[in-house]
């Protein structure tokens, strides 16, 4: 399945609406960009997973782009893909009027009309828009 | 290895730092290295290894009328006329002027030579990252939402970090202080000005909850170390015995790359040097009298104090206060301004201030330190490194 871009893969995924990422066939553990063998057992077949919808908040910043015009507040959202395993993946972080807090409770949506290749919305669950 | 054994650092060279000095590296990396070469009272015939950090390389590579624009050892070897050269080591990677020590250190036991030349050069052309897609690779995953700079990843571990502990952002600002007022005291820093709290806080957030005064800023220089293995300190060396390299450990974080690296967050390559840095040494961190803690942003100084076992979690809002508030507040922490305040050196300016305490060179009455012992460190998130150097 890891094909020459498995990179093009995901996002193709994405942009169908379809969140995932690669697991070993081996061990099932997911793996986070793509990587030729897994990191825990070093197989090189990978399939791919569906990520749930909700997460948790590890970590959030606010950057203003370049001319200052916007705020963005790129997060990285840890999802559980079973019992055993997490994976990570970088996303919106929604505005709120809460102040966002270290492993709060996400709804992870995909927004498929996105442009520029960032599909992935993370808002904090019970938050007022 | 005992501190009989330990191999010395006998010369050091400094191209000095400048915001864009429009000199070569090539041109920076001679003039450092013949002046360490120099205080090392050898001839550029007896160094038979160098060890350059030419991470520059496959960014730009220019020439001008001084050569290439970049700094390896071949071109070293080449330009000082050294005709015997057994070891060379060119990184691209890692903990920089430390990881060259390191492998120096390794070379020595192999008796692969005995006196290494190391150099390190900074060009102060900013990198240029990415800012529009097409993003290859990892980057495609990050880059389209923002995480594009350095400083961005950086602000992800800072916050992360701060929160975990409980700190309060003043803490942050109180290192960028200490740094402040040790750098109006040293001459060649190139951030002065006297700061204060309400100053710091008034500055532009970057990436939260990292300021622009958090970070390190870019700027051209080189320095230059002659490392010598304990046996044949040459007599001239003007450092003599006074700068021996008890011990020097480097480390990597757990994941490949910036881009794929939270797993383990917050901890960082930080964790990974400094896990085991004191054992087997009769050294303690308590007898440590100066520190000079990578900063090339705020947050790492924390960091590296709570992981070396310096300054306990419970404690370190005061001690950093403590040292935002006086020069007398001990040990000692960074008493050249560091990356912050003195300039972006990847380490080798830490390094040469450790050097000069411990020698005695520090002329300014304010910043020298009697010492015997001096904790260094290099990096935090990616690569780090810590080094304990003493008086022999």
């Amino acid at each position: 399945m890891m094909g020459s871009a498995p990179s093009d893969l995901l996002s193709r995924e994405m942009s169908a609406g379809r969140l995932r990422v690669f697991a070993c066939d081996q061990c099932g553990r997911p793996q986070h960009p793509p990587r030729p063998f897994c990191p825990a057992c070093s197989d090189s077949q990978w399939h791919l997973v569906d990520l749930p919808a909700e997460a948790t908040l590890v970590s959030w910043t606010e950057i203003w782009d370049r001319d200052r015009s916007q705020l963005v507040r790129p997060a990285i959202a840890r999802f559980a893909v079973d019992h055993h395993h997490t994976v990570d993946l970088v996303g919106w972080l929604e505005p709120s009027a809460r102040e966002p807090e270290l492993d709060a409770s996400l709804q992870v949506l995909l927004d498929t009309e996105a442009q520029g290749g960032a599909p992935v919305r993370l808002r904090l669950t019970g938050a007022e828009m | 290895m005992t501190s009989a054994e330990a191999p010395a650092i006998v010369g050091l060279g400094v191209a000095p730092l400048h915001p864009q000095s429009g000199r070569s590296a090539g041109q920076m990396a001679l003039q450092a290295a013949t002046a360490a070469i120099k205080d090392a009272g050898l001839q550029a015939t007896d160094i038979d290894g160098i060890a350059t950090m030419s991470r520059d390389r496959g960014l730009v590579v220019s020439f001008d009328e001084y050569g290439v624009d970049l700094c390896d050892p071949l071109y070293l070897g080449q330009s000082l006329g050294i005709s015997t050269m057994r070891w060379s080591l060119d990184l691209a990677s890692g903990a920089d002027a430390f990881s060259a020590i390191q492998a120096a250190v390794h070379a020595f036991s192999a008796m692969a030579c005995d006196n290494v030349l190391i150099v390190t050069t900074m060009k102060s052309r900013r990198r240029q990252f990415p800012q529009v897609p097409p993003f290859a690779g990892d980057r495609r995953f990050v880059a389209p939402y923002g995480l594009r700079r350095p400083v961005d990843f950086a602000a992800l571990y800072a916050q992360r970090y701060m929160r975990e502990r409980r700190f309060s952002s003043k803490l942050l600002g109180h290192v960028v202080l200490n740094n402040r007022r040790w750098a109006s005291l040293t001459p060649g820093a190139l951030q002065r000005e006297p700061l204060t709290i309400e100053e710091y806080f008034d500055d532009r957030v970057v990436a939260d909850p990292l300021r622009r005064l958090d970070c390190d800023t870019p700027v051209d220089g080189a320095y230059a170390f002659v490392l010598t293995r304990q046996a044949s300190i040459p007599s001239m060396s003007s450092l003599g015995r006074s700068c021996l390299v008890e011990r020097v450990r480097t480390g990597v974080g757990p994941g490949h790359g910036i881009e794929s690296f939270w797993a383990e967050l917050p901890s960082t390559a930080i964790h990974h040097t400094a896990h085991e840095f004191w054992e087997g040494l009769e050294i303690a961190p308590a007898d440590a009298q100066l520190l000079q803690i990578y900063d090339g942003f705020s947050f790492l100084v924390p960091q590296w104090l709570e992981a070396l076992e310096i300054v306990p979690t419970a404690g370190m809002e005061v001690f950093m206060a403590e040292h935002a508030a006086s020069t007398d507040a001990f040990p000692r922490l960074n008493t050249f301004g560091g990356s912050l305040s003195h300039g972006r050196a990847h380490g080798a300016n830490h390094i040469a201030e450790a050097i000069a305490q411990l020698a005695g060179r520090v002329s300014e009455p304010e910043r020298a330190t009697a010492c015997d012992h001096v904790l260094v460190t290099f990096g935090g998130i990616l690569s780090a490194a810590a080094m304990l150097l003493s008086r022999g």
